[in-house]
């Protein structure tokens, strides 16, 4: 259908696997997949899976057109082959068992003339379509039914010359006429599309007899035409320009498409409706109009109006003066080289072959627009073609993204449970666990009162250790260290100086190393026991316990570790000192645990008499930072401390690194520092969980903590995690509503009266009346609840029980000591309401508005309830109750 | 079922919609519970999850005369509210109601209504989305012709009145939009829109106004003194026709991240400039943007971005019929993670193998008073 040039690629209607391409010779090809194909056979590879490999060939000698019927009851495509002299004949390319005894069979038309096009029927796969050139005295569209040709004949004698005389064509049209390329509509059984002329395309119906045309269009753009499988439009070619027609109105064409070339080949999608592909001459690209079509005729009309704006998309609107049609149009080059032709597959989504002109064939899949969406409970849709594809739920087994641990940690009441360390566990990270473990820590030590005067809930080490005032003497009065020169108690031919001051044991006991060997010692013995004795030893060493460093050494599993307890040996006499500390300098970088390293610069550097110089150790950044702030807050001056916390506060927050909390503390630097977290790894579950759990309530209300709570709101909101939610609402209350002290308004759920505004509940504990609550008369409470108690006005009633509502409110108006079945509920839309109790037992039965004259659906304005969660409260507007 | 290849091609299961043509879109809602598609069949199709990861079609109707390019919902709080937007040159806004004819067994049928019909647009519609809830019910619309028009609700309740508040031309295509879905009260940040064009590239330019002209992607900020949505950037890095591009919810970031379809996948940061925000109505450099990553993975041409719930993981849909998913790592780099086959060759291998969605009933169509007449 629409092929004319002399090259050309026909997939076969019927055998899916089959095609041939038609250029000097004709040759018939067989699809198989790359694997399936035997070795020795050779084959033309078609894609990276599949090849083709060459089933039968024949000379194209004189042959002007081809197309391949739609025959299912033969083992091979059969094909016609139309010539110059006016023959069409059959032929399956292959000598082969041949039951319908088709193959061989000749039609010839009365006055020889070329034949331009050849259509088989696709849904009658016995009629076949000639159209030719013109004769003054004959027609030149014939109509050839196979069944009525083989009936008169002998099945299978293709060497006797056929009787063709006999064989008349059962229908014949357009006298005189001219056909240049014929198609089967799609629309009704037995119409054909015809270009005619160059000049017309005409409709004729062969149902009704008299061949006179069904439709008539003129236009230039008439070298091809070709129909839609089903429906009503028919494109047809030309020069300049691609027409689209509605069969049903052919006085002017739907659109019209100019095209910068000659067009080659048109050809409707056989698997999409409403696209179009055309391939222009010398071109490596095929285009896809994308036919769309508003159906809606008033709105043609009104069409007029909008060409006076200016729009790139009317261009191609108004030139076709197809009102309401456009196609959106897409390129697609499935090679490099200029394509000479291209075949749509009769089946398969949008697989479609083209021939280069090189000679190599190309399968190429188009493909569609594919549209995708991420839903809030993590699952993935999209849709190609016709069809919705979701990702497999096992994805988040395999890739472990942020979205899927956070609600995993949410379920798990993460940020939520009592003690600020159980969270640790929950966390599944290590740099989160540590920041629970910190918080803790801080936490416990202002409690104890280790640490006072702290003006944050969660001091860091920079809270405790006073920053001197920028212009102020690094060392001013309020912070000097005492210098103490200290003996390794097992080395006693040495000293090393250390500092001490109250500062400085807080911060170490933040660091968790607290001041003197009473404290470290258990600390030692932690790290020992957690599995990591190469810390132990180091922090044995770093409290000047050189004897213990050995001692864990030895007991260590890894023999290499052992070796390493040779440099605790105690050093040669002074000579050799020098020596040895470079020895010890030089084999420390060799060394695999950054722990090992800092104990071996360590003992080096304390054999230094006067100036020590610690860098090396403290430059050992694959220490964990507590313990290299801890080392710093022991052997560091007072001066080079600050330097010291300040550049690696400055490093860490640069980095937005977590550990830097503990330099920090939850203060507003700490609020920066988890801010160029956030943005770094985008957890802002945990920083919303650790500004509600650990801010003061002035940090809650700046802009990035308040951002962060609202946004981890509005994730639990999309995972519906209500209970989660709540809980956190809970803990921002109770932190703010404990620090606020003065007059600090808490947020909570009351009942306001609306004509006061004022709080139902708030007024009894206002006044005092002592006298009534110590023996209220169960009659004047329930006169109490029935009305405002500021403005005496009455309170709604509920819609079912018909009492005033407000009976929660009595004590004190605590939410939380309020029954449930007792909450004012109300419908958003009609706005009546009742007691929740009262209206779930309601809307169990019914779907209106328990008020007699309100016909509102409260019920149905719910989304619907999940099947498995029935116990969703009907009627009751759950987003109403949740997202207050 | 596509193959399950080099550890991450990941598997799939279909889902037959039954779409008669293309579908253009597919929209969950905020719980992620419901679906809804939207295709070239000019229908619209919801579907209801069943809470074991299949799906069921609770309603089709035919809701427009055009291919239906985008659906939307509205947030839950405002109700069962969709949006679609079409070829026909309208956008319909649609509610989902109890049946009213039902009586007490079949009291759970729901069916949807158009409410209102914005039929403002001469040109197709070619995407719209609703605005951020703490702004109200706010939907915005661009056109092919052009123009972006912002419409309110002014009373949630009554979804027929849609007033138009705001009409902003842009002189070019408009193919997709985007809301900032920052908390603006927050970080006073103003309602912002970002808009992509795919215009396409005309070989010989005009040089005079091609400061304005060579980006492809705007951002559109409305100020609270002069009450108009001005145009107060353009991505000069983006001069390809866009096909999608979307906003990643903003988790605590102090600046934006801004999802690009092109004929890359495109990932920009877009950081406010604190001190030129002050002085002035939307004059000078409001923000400094820069492209963090730009994957040519997918040959030629980007369809579609989306981004996940936390903004770590984005999805894209590309002309190579892969979608692929791009994971955030530290600091904002970003690797691929999976790719998806979308049909495995061609559709050789059926897609119809083993359908996990099952037909229950059909919701009633809509009212057929209910198609447009303007």
């Amino acid at each position: 259908m629409g092929s004319t040039g002399r090259i050309d690629i026909v997939w076969s209607p019927i055998h899916h696997d089959k095609f041939i391409v038609w250029s000097q010779d004709i040759t018939l090809y067989e699809v198989a997949r790359l694997k399936d194909i035997e070795k020795k056979i050779s084959f033309t590879q078609l894609s990276s899976t599949r090849g083709a490999t060459v089933v039968a060939s024949q000379s194209g000698n004189g042959v002007r057109c081809v197309d391949i019927s739609a025959i299912s009851d033969h083992p091979d495509p059969i094909l016609a082959l139309g010539y110059e002299s006016g023959r069409v004949s059959l032929t399956s390319l292959k000598q082969a068992y041949d039951p319908l005894g088709l193959v061989g069979r000749e039609f010839v038309a009365r006055y020889p003339r070329a034949c331009n096009s050849l259509a088989w029927n696709p849904t009658e796969s016995n009629l076949l379509a000639v159209g030719m050139d013109k004769h003054r005295a004959d027609n030149c569209i014939l109509l050839w039914d196979m069944n009525t040709c083989t009936s008169d004949e002998f099945p299978g004698e293709s060497g006797t010359p056929p009787s063709w005389e006999r064989a008349r064509p059962i229908g014949e049209l357009a006298l005189g006429e001219t056909a240049h390329c014929l198609a089967w509509c799609g629309f009704s059984p037995r119409t054909l599309a015809v270009s005619m002329n160059l000049k017309h395309i005409k409709l004729f119906d062969l149902r009704e007899g008299g061949g006179k045309a069904a439709g008539v269009a003129t236009s230039r753009h008439c070298l091809g035409v070709c129909a839609e499988r089903q429906g009503y439009q028919i494109a047809s070619r030309g020069d300049s320009a691609l027409c689209v027609w509605d069969a049903r109105a052919l006085n002017t064409p739907l659109l019209t498409l100019p095209q910068q070339k000659p067009t080659r080949k048109i050809q409707w999608c056989p698997t999409r409706s409403n696209l179009l592909l055309s391939l222009q001459r010398d071109s490596s690209v095929l285009r896809l109009h994308d036919i769309q079509q508003s159906s809606d005729f008033k709105s043609q009309q009104s069409f007029d109006s909008a060409m006076s704006a200016s729009s790139a998309l009317e261009e191609t609107e108004s030139s076709g003066g197809g009102a309401g049609r456009s196609a959106v149009e897409r390129e697609v080059s499935p090679a490099s080289q200029p394509l000479l032709a291209f075949a749509c597959h009769p089946e398969h989504r949008a697989r479609l072959l083209t021939l280069t002109a090189t000679g190599a064939m190309v399968e190429y899949t188009v493909c569609e627009r594919v549209t995708v969406s991420w839903g809030a409970s993590g699952a993935l849709v999209w849709a190609g073609g016709g069809a919705l594809r979701a990702m497999h739920p096992a994805f988040h087994l395999q890739v472990d993204d942020l979205a899927q641990r956070a609600r995993r940690r949410a379920e798990a009441d993460y940020g939520l449970k009592t003690d600020l360390w159980q969270n640790a566990e929950l966390a599944e990270d290590e740099a989160l666990a540590g920041l629970w473990h910190f918080l803790a820590l801080s936490k416990s030590l202002v409690e104890d009162g280790c640490i006072r005067n702290s003006p944050w809930k969660h001091p860091g080490v920079r809270t405790v250790l006073p920053r001197t005032a920028p212009g102020a003497a690094p060392c001013d009065g309020t912070y000097r260290s005492e210098a103490v020169p200290s003996l390794l108690p097992d080395m006693p031919n040495r000293k090393i100086v250390v500092y001490r001051s109250p500062e400085r044991t807080r911060a170490l006991q933040l660091c968790g190393w607290g001041w003197g060997w009473e404290n470290a010692g258990a600390g030692v013995e932690r790290a020992e026991a957690e599995g990591t004795p190469c810390r132990a030893a180091a922090l044995a060493a770093f409290h000047l316990r050189a004897r213990n460093a050995l001692d864990v050494l030895a007991r260590a599993r890894d023999p290499r570790l052992r070796v390493a307890a040779l440099a605790l040996v105690p050093a040669p006499s002074a000579p050799d000192e020098r020596l040895w500390r470079d020895a010890l300098h030089a084999a420390a970088p060799a060394l695999p645990d950054p722990y090992l390293r800092a104990l071996l610069h360590f003992l080096a550097a304390a054999s230094h008499h006067h100036h020590p110089d610690f860098s090396a150790v403290l430059n050992e950044t694959e220490m964990r930072l507590e313990d290299r702030v801890a080392f710093a807050c022991i052997y560091l001056s007072d001066a080079k401390l600050h330097d010291y916390i300040q550049s690696v506060h400055l490093a860490l927050h640069e980095r937005g690194d977590l550990a830097g909390v503990l330099l920090t503390g939850i203060s507003p630097e700490g609020v920066a520092l988890l801010q160029r977290w956030v943005e770094a790894c985008g957890d802002v579950q945990s920083a919303a969980l650790v500004a509600a759990r650990c801010c003061p309530p002035e940090l809650v209300r700046e802009p990035s903590p308040a951002q962060w709570i609202d946004s981890y709101r509005s994730l639990l909101d999309g995972w519906q995690l209500w209970w989660a939610r709540c809980a956190l609402d809970t803990w921002l209350c109770s932190g703010t509503g404990a620090n606020s002290g003065e007059g600090e308004a808490t947020r909570r759920v009351g009942v306001a009266c609306t004509y006061c505004g004022k709080s139902v509940a708030a007024a009894p504990s206002a006044r005092p009346r002592p006298a009534f609550a110590r023996l209220p008369p169960p009659a004047a409470k329930m006169k109490q609840t029935s009305s405002c108690p500021n403005c005496r006005k009455p309170l709604p009633r509920c819609g079912v029980c018909s009492l005033h509502l407000g009976t929660s409110a009595v004590g004190g108006g605590a939410v939380g000591g309020a029954n449930f079945a007792t909450w004012f509920s109300w419908c958003v839309a009609c706005r009546h309401g009742g007691h929740a109790a009262h209206l779930l037992h309601w809307f169990s039965e019914h779907t209106e508005c328990p008020v007699s004259s309100c016909a509102c659906r409260c019920s149905s304005l719910d989304p619907p309830d999940p099947p498995d969660r029935p116990e969703k409260p009907d009627g009751v507007d759950a987003s109403a109750l949740a997202c207050t | 079922m596509s193959e399950v290849g080099v550890n991450n091609l990941f598997e799939s299961q279909t889902i037959i919609a039954d779409h008669k043509d293309l579908i253009h879109d597919v929209a969950y809602d905020f719980y992620g519970e419901r679906m809804a598609t939207c295709s070239s069949d000019q229908y619209v199709k919801v579907w209801d999850s069943d809470g074991q990861g299949g799906w069921r079609l609770t309603a089709s109707w035919k809701a427009h005369h055009g291919s239906v390019w985008k659906v939307t919902w509205a947030h839950p709080e405002f109700g069962q509210v969709l949006a679609t937007c079409s070829f026909d040159r309208t956008a319909a806004i649609w509610e989902e109601v109890g049946d009213i004819t039902a009586s007490g067994s079949e009291k759970g049928l729901r069916t949807w209504v158009k409410r209102s019909n914005l039929v403002d647009s001469r040109t197709s519609v070619t995407d719209l989305k609703f605005g951020p809830k703490h702004l109200g019910l706010l939907l915005v619309t661009c056109s092919a012709d052009g123009i972006i028009r912002i419409y309110e609700a002014p009373d949630v309740m009554n979804l027929a009145q849609w007033t138009l508040q705001h009409e902003i031309p842009t002189k070019v295509s408009i193919s997709c939009l985007s809301w900032n879905p920052s908390l603006s009260r927050v970080n006073s940040n103003p309602p912002m829109l970002a808009v992509g064009s795919d215009e396409p590239n005309v070989v010989n330019t005009n040089l005079q106004n091609d400061k304005n002209c060579n980006g492809k992607v705007f951002i559109y900020e409305y100020s609270e003194a002069c009450r108009r949505w001005t145009r107060t950037e353009c991505l000069s890095s983006v001069v390809e026709p866009v096909n999608d591009l979307m906003f990643a919810p903003n988790l605590g970031r102090s600046f934006h991240i801004l999802a690009v379809a092109t004929k890359d996948v495109r990932i920009i940061k877009i950081e406010p400039l604190p001190e030129s925000s002050s002085n002035g109505n939307g004059c000078g450099v409001r923000f400094r943007s820069e492209v963090l990553a730009a994957f040519e993975d997918h040959n030629s041409c980007v369809w579609r971005v989306s981004w996940n719930v936390t903004g770590t993981l984005l999805a894209s849909s590309g002309d190579d019929c892969c979608v692929r998913l791009w994971k955030m790592q530290y600091l904002n780099q970003w690797r691929c993670c999976a790719v998806f086959k979308s049909e495995a060759g061609g559709g050789e291998s059926p897609a119809r193998a083993r359908p996990r969605t099952t037909y229950t009933r059909l919701a009633a169509i809509t009212n057929p008073t209910h198609m447009p007449h303007h």
